[in-house]
């Protein structure tokens, strides 16, 4: 028989044989009536009527941000008769700077996120057809401007299939540059470069020159161009879009609320 | 800084969702107060933002989108 999960609530209960996956299952009951914040000696905790909330390793969960800590205690306290976890991005993000499933440390992170530069989606072109090839020149170009003139660096674009030739200077640059930004914001970061599939709309949103919106539409230029010719699943293609643009909005959200140093406690994001 | 529009606008807007997520007592909700709290102590309402007030606007249209789109996924799930 499966152990019983502990008195404190956990977010993930013990699968069917008997060891814990790190995801928790899709759904389960709202199990508490009220949600509180409180201060805790390592940051914010959130109490789910009288449990603390533990991480799905079981640790405590504490974030350094009150902001954090209030938009985390909103995504459970919106829950209805099922805890949809699927729709709370902000607690995932939350769990995974605290649990570090994947075992990374910032060098790896950095390097994970820099590696996208070598398959970023605004440095792949098209040649054909003309009519998409225009669409990526005017609507990605101002976007690589942007970051070659932000960080001095030079980034260039291609159609070859190996895409563009990153000089290991430019590689630098923006590892130097993510170097300043501590534990938990770079996980965020690696988040959002993850789901739009490129390090320069990333960074573009992050320094806040793009809206979320515009990132994921500026992502996801040729689906939007193949749903405008062909028509799309309208079903199908909301529903991607959605998930896309929860899921970038809260790495955002995330990535600000942990590198605000005046609301911040420094002590957790030690690295 | 990205185009966002007014921020009243975002705010309000911003406000409408919490509501709609918390049900009868959105007024007592932390996220609420949080964010009428921050927007009036930075007197985000004006056309011309300084710039720890355009963060704060880019930060409150970015939480609105997270809103918005988990309330439509989950409206299509």
């Amino acid at each position: 028989l499966p152990r019983q999960p502990p008195a404190a609530a956990g977010s993930c209960p013990v699968g069917p044989c008997g060891h814990r996956a790190y995801a928790p299952p899709a759904e389960r009951k709202r199990f508490y009536q009220n949600v509180s914040i409180s201060q805790g000696e390592g940051g914010f905790e959130i109490n789910l009527d009288h449990r603390k909330l533990k991480t799905p390793q079981a640790k405590l969960f504490t974030v350094p941000s009150e902001a954090l800590a209030i938009a985390v205690a909103t995504e459970w306290d919106s829950q209805k008769d099922t805890i949809k976890f699927y729709t709370m991005h902000l607690t995932t993000l939350c769990n995974t700077a605290l649990d570090n499933p994947t075992q990374r440390n910032k060098t790896q992170l950095i390097r994970a996120a820099v590696k996208f530069l070598e398959t970023d989606t605004v440095c792949y072109r098209v040649e054909e057809p003309p009519a998409l090839a225009e669409l990526q020149k005017n609507e990605w170009d101002p976007v690589v401007a942007w970051a070659e003139k932000r960080y001095n660096v030079t980034i260039g674009s291609s159609t070859s299939i190996l895409g563009p030739n990153i000089p290991a200077s430019t590689k630098e640059t923006f590892v130097s540059h993510l170097a300043s930004y501590n534990m938990w914001a770079l996980q965020g970061i690696e988040f959002v470069i993850t789901q739009l599939k490129s390090l320069i709309l990333s960074m573009c949103l992050i320094d806040r020159h793009i809206t979320v919106e515009k990132a994921v539409l500026l992502s996801r230029l040729e689906e939007e161009y193949q749903i405008r010719r062909w028509g799309n699943v309208e079903w199908a293609h909301d529903y991607d879009l959605c998930e896309l643009r929860a899921r970038t909005a809260a790495g955002t959200l995330f990535v600000h609320l942990c590198s605000e140093s005046s609301t911040v406690k420094h002590k957790l994001l030690q690295d | 800084m990205a185009a966002l529009g007014a921020p009243l606008l975002t705010l309000r807007a911003l406000l409408r969702e919490l509501r709609h997520s918390a049900g009868r007592s959105y007024r007592d909700s932390p996220a609420y107060r949080h964010v009428l709290a921050a927007f009036r102590a930075h007197r985000v309402t004006s056309e011309k933002l300084c710039r720890a007030q355009q963060e704060l606007h880019f930060q409150a249209a970015t939480y609105l989108c997270l809103l918005r789109s988990v309330r439509e996924h989950e409206a299509l799930h």
